[in-house]
């Protein structure tokens, strides 16, 4: 196959400006050889200065883990939580920003960039990851052998979110968001979560007893409070797994879900007009960015 | 040298001698061994330099360029440096290969487009590498 970059550019039409990250820009795209709307993420190369290391290993890592998981979702309002149970295990950041909805009500994980692949359970990682609000209390307390506790640590946020309209844990500090959590969840001991004072960054906090959950999420029928409490174990290691919830009662009990396609579609029109407007903003940055594509042959 | 033309006789897209190319394999393990990376990390590097070889892409100006990229390429992909070990490769890459900064940064990007993209390597690519690497010592 030729690269013929040009050709393949003109391949997708840019329709909108979807949102930017800290690597890269995102936007709406038709593909025109195949009419379907597409997502389109432009890597920032960088400022020359910035890229003497070259290109940036996050933006590396997402590219090879994008193509190592080829995921048919299938979805609907409930399922929404189904599929991200089943497909992600290895996110690390896992926030709704992340995921998106195609025509077919497909829900798309997006940003792998800070994504690993598995199998190295022995491995240090940076406690570093995911976004705030969805980090568990294990990540906020400095834990460098982590698992994938912490990703549904980050659905349980993503779901109380879902039934909240709002973000569930809003901490504006690594030590508020433990406050957030301890406050709404109550604080965790060496009883309920064996080891936790052993871990890098653990202080002892205020006791609080905590609210319990059916009054957080009045509306949450029991099968979901029951799911929603697995995943707001504190201790990482009897955290509700993805195999675990997906036996859960939640996922087989009426209502079943909503089948993709059927899903209701949002009306759009007021975000596109604020879209638009920081559109122009971008494109003044891009113009600063350097792209090293004029070496293609060698 | 009769190995070196029956390779070339096989391959005659292929610019280079076999044994020019097993010293550029040698050199890459070494430098990738002296800095740090897993086994797994050089033997991906091994396939995506090997994809390019058997294209006919490399020749006599390049192929230190594209050995040094490849070994960069599949290093940042694998976890296995730091931030500051990446520089301390790249560092170690211009030494060994006695190629430039700038040159090998801007070839990193024309071997990512090179290998269309193409990061992600089955299992079944790197594992003949990986055990090939385990096995026999330098």
């Amino acid at each position: 196959m030729a690269f013929d970059v040009k050709s393949r550019a003109k391949r997708y039409e840019k329709l909108d400006f979807l949102g930017e990250g800290q690597f890269a820009t995102v936007y709406k795209a038709r593909d025109k050889t195949t009419d379907t709307i597409v997502a389109i993420k432009k890597i920032k190369v960088g400022h020359r200065t910035e890229a003497k290391d070259g290109i940036n290993r996050t933006a590396l890592r997402e590219i090879k883990l994008l193509q190592e998981l080829h995921h048919p979702n299938i979805i609907g309002v409930d399922t929404y939580v189904f599929v991200l149970l089943l497909c992600f295990h290895m996110l690390n950041d896992l926030k709704p920003n992340n995921l998106l909805l195609d025509g077919n009500g497909v829900l798309k994980l997006a940003d792998f960039g800070l994504a690993k692949a598995f199998g190295s359970p022995n491995r240090v990682y940076t406690h570093q990851v995911v976004t705030r609000w969805y980090r568990s209390p294990e990540l906020l307390f400095g834990a460098r052998m982590y698992g994938v506790g912490v990703d549904m640590w980050a659905v349980g946020c993503i779901l109380a979110e879902l039934l909240l309209r709002i973000p569930f844990l809003v901490g504006d500090s690594d030590l508020d968001q433990l406050t957030k959590i301890f406050e709404a969840l109550g604080t965790p001991t060496e009883e309920t979560w064996p080891g936790v004072s052993s871990l890098p960054d653990y202080m002892p906090f205020k006791i609080f007893p905590g609210t319990p959950l059916e009054h957080i999420f009045s509306a949450a029928t029991d099968d979901l409070l029951e799911l929603l409490h697995g995943l707001f174990t504190f201790n990482p290691s009897t955290r509700t797994t993805a195999t675990q919830a997906l036996k859960m009662k939640y996922f087989s009990n009426r209502p079943g879900p909503t089948p993709g396609p059927q899903l209701p579609r949002p009306n759009c029109s007021a975000e596109v007009l604020r879209e638009k407007e920081t559109v122009g903003l971008k494109r003044k940055r891009e113009g600063l960015e350097t792209t090293t594509m004029k070496k293609l042959i060698f | 040298k009769d190995m070196n033309e029956t390779f070339k006789e096989k391959f005659p897209h292929i610019k280079l001698t076999l044994s020019k190319i097993r010293s550029l394999k040698r050199e890459m393990r070494s430098v990738g061994e002296d800095c740090g990376l897993q086994p797994a990390t050089i033997a991906m590097a091994f396939v995506y330099f090997e994809k390019l070889v058997l294209e006919g892409r490399l020749n006599k100006h390049n192929r230190k360029l594209v050995s040094a990229a490849c070994i960069l390429l599949a290093a940042k992909i694998s976890s296995d440096l730091r931030k500051q070990e990446v520089i301390h490769l790249i560092d170690k890459l211009e030494e060994r290969f006695r190629i430039g900064r700038r040159e090998l940064i801007s070839f990193e990007f024309t071997i990512l487009v090179a290998l269309e993209m193409a990061l992600y390597l089955p299992e079944s690519k790197v594992m003949p590498h990986y055990r090939r690497l385990v096995q026999q010592q330098l």
